[in-house]
Parts: C-alpha cells; sequence; structure tokens
C-alpha cells in the first residue's frame, strides 16, 4: 500500500515532533510512505523539511487552491482563520487520496495519512 | 577557544580496548555521555550521563555541560555518519576534539578484502532505502549501515526488482565483537529470519542481461520514468543538465517540472545536490514523487501551483531549469532575479513565442542559443525513416 501523509504546523513544531506523530498514525498500518504532503506556506520550513528527509519520501507543497479543493472530515477553526484554509494534514493527504487515518494532533503538528489511488 | 569536548570513538570492546592516549581523555572527563550500553564497562569517579532521545534533548544535554570537561563515547568513527558529524551543526569547531575509531566500513572492507576507496559507503540507519538506489551499477560494491535486518530484505527487493537478483549480499553481524559473524547469501535467495539486528551490509551489485542500466550520467532512458506525456526527451535531457552543470551540494529550481525528470538526474549527477520540482498540475505532484523514490532522490521538493507566484520564499537556487511556459516573462523575471550570481540558467523552448522571448533576452543577458534537432527511427510502411521530432531551442546563459 502507498501512503500519503499529510502535516499541518505551527512555526513551534520541530522535526522530532512530527516524526513522532507521524509514526504513531503509521502504526498498525502496512505500507510505504511515498509522499509528505503539507501546505506551500510552509516553504523553507526546516523541521517539515528534515521531517521529511528522515522518513524518506518526497516533500510536496500544496498551493492554497489544491487544497481547498478536498472535503476535509475535521476542520480545524485556527486554520481557517490563519489561512482560509480547512485543517492542512487531511487536506494534503486527501489531495492523494482516500484517508485511512484522519486528522491527529501533537503539541504543534498535525498528521493525516491517505492512501495514494492508483 | 580549547575544547572542552572529546569525542571519542569506541569498538565493540568499549573503552578497555582503547589507545592509551584516548583512554587517557576519557579518564580525564569530569562528565562522560554515551549510549547506556558504553557506560556500563566505565570505572565509578565520573558523571556519566546515557543519551536521551529524541536528538533536540540530546543536544541540550551537551549544550548543558558547555565549558566543562565532557567525554561523548560513540561507536566507530564519529565523523562518518555520526555524532561528530550532527554535533557540527550546534557547536563552533573549536568547541571539540574528535578521536576516531575504525570504522564499521573500516572493519567490513578489511574482512572481506575490498579496496575501501573503491567502494560506495553510504547509511540506510534510519533512512529511505531509496537512497541505494542510484549505486545500483554493474560490478560496483557498496557498504551500508542498517536499521536492522528489515533493510537487509528491503535491500534484496530492491535489487531483484531492479534485475540484480544475482548480486551477493554479505551480512556481517556484531563488527569486531566477541559474537562477531559474518554470512552471505544472493539476494534471489537471502532468507532474514536467523539474523540479528546490529549489521553492516556489504552489496556486490551482480546484474542480470535484462538489468536496465543507470548510471549517474545525465540522459536515463525516457522509459526510466512514470509519465503522464510530459517529459523532457533523453537527448535534449542530456544537453540541458550538461550545461546547468550539477556539482555536490547545489540546489536547483526546476520550474515547470512535468515528470521531474531534470531535477532527478541533477541530483544523481553530484553528491548532496538538491532540487525543488515547480509544477503548476497538483496531479503530477504524485507521479514526480513516484520517479524520484524509483531514481534514488528522495529527498526532492515538488511544490504546486502556478509560477511566479509558487516560487517565492524558497532558498536561493545555484541553477534554474525552465523546461515549461519559457514565453512567459514574469517567471523569468522572478527565477532570474533569485538566481545567485555566478548561477547558470538553462531555457528550453519549442514554440514561436518561446524562441522570440528566448532570442530578446540573449540579446540582453548575453549567453549561448543552442538549436537541439534530433531525429528518431520509425516507419513508413515497410521502410524505416529518421522521423524528426519538434527542434528544440535552447538558451544557457550565466548570472553576472
Amino acid at each position: 500500500m502507498k501512503l500519503a501523509v499529510g502535516i499541518g504546523l505551527s512555526s513551534r513544531a520541530e522535526a522530532d515532533e512530527i516524526v513522532a506523530l507521524v509514526t504513531s498514525c503509521l502504526a498498525g498500518l502496512r505500507g510505504e510512505v511515498e509522499v509528505v504532503a503539507s501546505s506551500r506556506r510552509k516553504a523553507g520550513n526546516v523541521a517539515l523539511s528534515s521531517a521529511a528527509e528522515r522518513l524518506g519520501a518526497p516533500l510536496v507543497l500544496l498551493d492554497d487552491a489544491t487544497l481547498a479543493r478536498q472535503d476535509v472530515p475535521h476542520p480545524s477553526r485556527v486554520a481557517e482563520a490563519r489561512t482560509g484554509l480547512d485543517g492542512v494534514a487531511e487536506a494534503a493527504a486527501l489531495h492523494f487520496g482516500p484517508l485511512l487515518v484522519g486528522k491527529t494532533k501533537s503539541a504543534h503538528a498535525t498528521c493525516a495519512i491517505a492512501e495514494i489511488a492508483p | 577557544m580549547t575544547a572542552w569536548l572529546n569525542i571519542v570513538g569506541v569498538g565493540e570492546g568499549g573503552v578497555a580496548d582503547l589507545s592509551p592516549a584516548a583512554r587517557a581523555i576519557v579518564g580525564a572527563a569530569a562528565t562522560i555521555l554515551g549510549p547506556q550500553r558504553l557506560l556500563d564497562g566505565l570505572g565509578e569517579g565520573q558523571e556519566r550521563l546515557a543519551w536521551q532521545s529524541p536528538l533536540t534533548r540530546m543536544i541540550e544535554q551537551v549544550q548543558a555541560l558547555a565549558g566543562t570537561p565532557t567525554v561523548i563515547l560513540a561507536t566507530g568513527d564519529p565523523s562518518w555518519f555520526g555524532i561528530g558529524v550532527t554535533l557540527s551543526r550546534y557547536l563552533p569547531a573549536g568547541a571539540f576534539a574528535i578521536t576516531p575509531h575504525p570504522s564499521a566500513f573500516s572493519l567490513a572492507a578489511a574482512r572481506l578484502h575490498w579496496a575501501l576507496q573503491n567502494v560506495a559507503t553510504l547509511s540506510l540507519h534510519g533512512r529511505a532505502d531509496a537512497a541505494l538506489q542510484p549505486h545500483i551499477l554493474p560490478g560496483n560494491r557498496i557498504l551500508a549501515l542498517t536499521t536492522d535486518r528489515g533493510t537487509v530484505a528491503s535491500v534484496a527487493a530492491m535489487l531483484r526488482a531492479r534485475g540484480y537478483g544475482e548480486s551477493t549480499l554479505t551480512m556481517l553481524e556484531n563488527l569486531g565483537g566477541p559474537h562477531e559473524r559474518i554470512s552471505s547469501a544472493s539476494a534471489r535467495q537471502i532468507d532474514v529470519s536467523q539474523l540479528g539486528d546490529f549489521l553492516t551490509l556489504a552489496i556486490d551489485c551482480v546484474a542480470g542481461v535484462e538489468a536496465p542500466l543507470l548510471p549517474p550520467v545525465p540522459g536515463l532512458p525516457d522509459d526510466a520514468f512514470v509519465t503522464d506525456g510530459q517529459i523532457t526527451k533523453r537527448e535534449v535531457r542530456a544537453a540541458s543538465l550538461a550545461k546547468l552543470a550539477p556539482y555536490p551540494g547545489a540546489l536547483l529550481w526546476d520550474v515547470g517540472a512535468g515528470s521531474g525528470s531534470i531535477g532527478i538526474e541533477w541530483m544523481r549527477a553530484a553528491r548532496e545536490a538538491r532540487a525543488i520540482a515547480f509544477e503548476r498540475d497538483p496531479a503530477r505532484a504524485s507521479i514526480i514523487a513516484e520517479n524520484a523514490r524509483n531514481l534514488g532522490t528522495p529527498g526532492i521538493e515538488i511544490v504546486t501551483g502556478v509560477a511566479p507566484e509558487s516560487l517565492s520564499g524558497q532558498p536561493t537556487p545555484d541553477a534554474v531549469f525552465l523546461g515549461g511556459d519559457v514565453g512567459n516573462g514574469a517567471i523569468f523575471e522572478a527565477a532570474w532575479a533569485a538566481l545567485r550570481p555566478g548561477g547558470r540558467l538553462v531555457a528550453n523552448s519549442v514554440t514561436i513565442e518561446g524562441d522570440r522571448a528566448l532570442f530578446e533576452r540573449q540579446d540582453v543577458h548575453g549567453g549561448e542559443l543552442t538549436r537541439i534537432e534530433v531525429s528518431y527511427l520509425d516507419s513508413v510502411g515497410s521502410r524505416h525513416v529518421l522521423r524528426p521530432r519538434l527542434p528544440v531551442t535552447q538558451w544557457a546563459v550565466r548570472k553576472p
């Protein structure tokens, strides 16, 4: 199974926190992480790019229009107020296929996992 | 500044097997940091601190000891995928000294009688196995650090999928210790169930007759890439990368990335080379990602959306490739402004509008204009012909 990991994060998130969150979301899933996806607003975020490097998958930064096209099950008021978008993690994962794991939070990051549609 | 921190490499035998000089360094420390396993072998009288996880916590542990005589114990050579490399990102060079022990690579080469200078050495410890891909070449020898025996299983599967099933895998377990054990099997026949989890992996690559040859030199066959048809063709790709001139650590912006082929070949061509693929069509993000993983460059970054907006906020490139919408002045101006002085820009056009823009830019900025015309074998009825593709106009320029 090919997996896409969607990540939302605040500027205080560190790579360790993101990797730990993703690892816990992946528990019990059999498959390979093929992409790590987030918002283009996170361009240049070192925590995000080093987390993707450690997860061994290309980082995809999606534009607002692409994220807004997704119908997310757990919209975030914070994200919506700040960016005009629903939760980034679920929207970014949903771009690649149906959700397997809905939005899961840690202190400064959110994670959702989708199966990449063939 | 005098060094307050010494990083001392040890082998399987622990501190007891160190040279007198290295042991004196350890003896002079007030505090010793390291994995619990290595600390257990020490005498009393010094403060011993086991590493905490995660990495940020380890860095805090080290920084809290700044200025006091401290030793970090690490296995092997700390400068080779080790703590020495990590700490150099956080501490000034004058703050610490490193005393290496033979690395797992050195010990493995010694056991196998391999010429270490001719061997590819990489770490698959907690990292993507995909990084192995560019090294899978006929007759190539690879030494890899592993996470556990699961790494061996996934490497064997990768070799089989690439047509390298006859390659020999040698597992060197507990190197340098009393429980050292060395075993070999072909990638096709290996069974990892009897292996332990502390091992170095040696790979002697043997290509099957049908195995595709995928060297790091740009110009891979077009069918090495998954594509929806949007790909820079092999000959033009090779000519473009020659002028982009990849080198270690350099960053490429591939603007209008399509299938990602230019950025991926850039990364394969030089050590630590990086690439950002900008692609308008978000549906292509997964195609680019798949190609990057298949071809061993999982570190590529993919940015969707419309340029030039998509270019903002990204780190300064050393080279820029414009592969789509070449006539668009706003994209060119934004990319040219972002390019570092001395960096190269290469733009390929097949349309009159694109050509016109390139001629005008060449007039202003100088650089080389080249016309690339490629014909390929085709047939007309029962006869063969060399059928021309659309000619490509290429502009290559260096920013002053």
